[in-house]
């Protein structure tokens, strides 16, 4: 049972910030590691993490349930991140690199992009490199733990399309791991 | 075991290697949670006194956004550089006013001072302003812009607000009075509104203090615009209106009230922290519990004392709290508090409040030695300090009623006037 689902029967005067302070502590994690596979950016993951809790904050009284605690606000955590993609900010930022592309600030912003998009492991790292649709399915399943049936309402697709998506992504990522890629 | 059930293990582990929800960022949050909560209250209030106003149906922001042309004036905002007094007038140099008589235009349709949204058109005007532009704002829940184009002289009173505001942080903003209140069409929602709150926008370069003002300024000013958008949409109520100034005409200021009185609100919360009457060389494992409440008490104390509060802080204020800080921590907590719960910032010091992190709100349900190994280590202990100081430390894990119950708290004691104050201390949730 999930140990949040008294927040949906919250009502009244409740001391909010430790609702959100306890959420931090059960979820924080999960909200800025899912951030970070979309973005790719440690900041923008920070960023995002603090605007998805201010969102709950803002949100406690509204979520009544639907979905487990962790499933809502890790779909809170995703919409942010989409938001953030669509902004003209993250456009900017994306496409300096390209403009500085035989300079020296560009091996040096390169040197820095790349220190961000580090990952964990080699795994992390070609799960990283998969398209968004297969690469949230694969770190919903695999990170986070949620079942089919919580990543299709997450996604807001059919369940089967979840499964189709997991076995293609599980397929491109035995494929990279046969093609022996080499990962320095 | 299937093959991507190996390789997905790895998933578990966290991505990123060094980075991740860390501890100074969950700081971070909680701090804007503090400064949320205050926002969020004062929200509710302006909803509550807009729904009344607009009879309990819609709750409107309308947000004028100049639109204007690079044309020359006195004081051209950016263009010169000379800076406001505190009382300059420049009547003489004014320009810009629309006094040629319109020429009658049959195809031009004019429109009422509270126009409709839904039929305002491109071409529109109204005592010599054009509709120039009509445009959703896609930010906004069936938001809409509506631009105008004209020179216009409006006055009324300006504050230019400290970066940290809730509202506006670093802006200037400007209030009609209610004679150019009448001088600019509205959308008809905004009709019977007492008040007309705009941002002085300005351009690249052009720098507001030394047109308005340092940061707290606030004043009497009149200037001359050239255009503005009219923005219209559901919103939260409270917020204010950005506007572009093309010229300052005349402009009087008062200064920041930066702290040259004490300001009794902020002292006058500050009530005393209560006793702690413990003899730790006679530590007995139920003074545990004492020693909680102590905690939780010198707790809430601090927070009850310590509320956010924008205002800027006169200095001996900010010591008044330093010395009441020291009725129970050592003198090193004390500066370490300050800096982070009364921190120098835009034009001052500030109280910004929050949560101590002492010991959890919850309640207490138990309080356990830490495990240490194979013992269990004690809940009270002595230490002897490299300067050869003895401390005390409560180190302890407890259990309180919350989804994340256990936790530890380590609270170091040190000896100062006689008596026993808080050093350092640190709780951490168990996940």
């Amino acid at each position: 049972m999930d140990e949040f689902e008294y927040i949906k029967h919250l009502g009244g005067e409740y001391d909010r910030r430790q609702v959100v302070r306890d959420l931090m502590a059960a979820y924080g994690k999960d909200v800025w590691n899912f951030a970070y596979s979309i973005v790719q950016k440690p900041d923008a993951a920070d960023d995002i993490s603090q605007n998805v809790f201010l969102k709950v904050f803002e949100k406690l009284d509204t979520y009544r349930g639907g979905s487990t605690v962790k499933t809502w606000i890790l779909s809170i955590t995703r919409n942010e991140a989409y938001d953030l993609r669509k902004s003209a900010f993250w456009r900017k930022v994306k496409l300096v690199p390209h403009m500085f592309e035989h300079s020296k600030q560009y091996s040096e912003s390169a040197e820095h992009a790349a220190l961000d998009r580090a990952a964990a492991n080699q795994i992390w790292e070609l799960t990283l490199k998969l398209s968004a649709k297969y690469r949230e399915v694969l770190v919903l399943s695999a990170h986070h733990h949620l079942s089919n049936a919580e990543i299709a309402e997450l996604l807001q697709i059919a369940e089967g399309t979840v499964k189709t998506r997991l076995h293609r992504a599980r397929l491109k990522m035995q494929e990279q791991l046969q093609r022996g890629e080499t990962y320095a | 075991m299937r093959n991507h059930e190996t390789w997905e293990k790895q998933l578990e582990e966290s991505p990123h290697p060094n980075r991740g929800f860390s501890k100074r960022l969950e700081q971070q949050i909680e701090e804007q949670l503090v400064k949320h909560q205050s926002l969020r209250f004062r929200r509710k209030t302006a909803m509550r006194m807009l729904s009344g106003f607009a009879g309990g149906v819609v709750i409107l922001a309308i947000v004028f956004v100049m639109i204007f042309s690079d044309l020359p004036g006195s004081l051209k905002l950016g263009g010169n550089d000379k800076q406001p007094t505190d009382s300059v007038n420049l009547d003489e140099d004014r320009r810009g006013q629309n006094d040629d008589p319109v020429e009658p235009d049959e195809n031009v349709r004019t429109i009422d001072r509270f126009f409709n949204i839904e039929t305002v058109q491109v071409g529109d005007t109204y005592d010599g302003l054009t509709v120039t532009e009509i445009q959703s704002a896609e930010r906004f829940l069936d938001g809409t812009t509506v631009t105008f184009e004209g020179n216009v002289t409006l006055s009324g009173t300006f504050k230019h607000y400290y970066i940290d505001a809730n509202y506006n942080p670093g802006d200037v903003v400007f209030s009609l009075d209610e004679a150019s209140m009448e001088k600019l069409p509205m959308p008809d929602l905004y009709e019977g509104m007492n008040q007309l709150q705009f941002v002085l926008n300005l351009d690249e370069g052009e720098n507001a203090e030394e047109l308005f003002g340092p940061r707290g300024t606030s004043g009497e000013i009149e200037i001359n615009i050239s255009g503005y958008s009219a923005f219209v949409a559901e919103a939260w109520g409270g917020t204010v209106n950005p506007m572009i100034v093309e010229e300052i005409v005349s402009i009087e200021t008062i200064p920041p009230d930066h702290p040259d009185k004490l300001n009794s609100d902020a002292t006058e919360r500050l009530n005393s922290y209560p006793q702690l009457e413990l003899d730790f060389s006679e530590w007995l494992e139920e003074d545990a519990w004492t020693l909680a409440e102590w905690l939780a008490s010198v707790q809430q104390t601090f927070m009850d004392g310590a509320i956010f509060d924008e205002r800027r802080l006169h200095p001996d204020d900010r010591e008044a709290i330093a010395e009441w800080m020291r009725q129970v921590f050592s003198e090193s907590m004390t500066g370490r508090l300050l800096d982070v719960y009364v921190p120098e910032t835009d034009g001052g010091y500030i109280v910004a409040g929050g949560y101590l992190g002492l010991i959890p709100v919850e309640e207490l349900l138990a309080i356990e030695p830490r495990n240490d190994g194979e013992s269990k280590a004690p809940l009270m202990r002595s230490e002897t300090t490299e300067a050869g100081e003895e401390v005390w430390v409560f180190d302890a894990k407890v259990n309180v009623a919350s989804p994340v119950p256990w936790h530890t708290i380590e609270v170091t004691f040190s000896k100062e006037d006689d008596r026993w104050v808080i050093e350092n201390f640190s709780l951490q949730q168990i996940r």
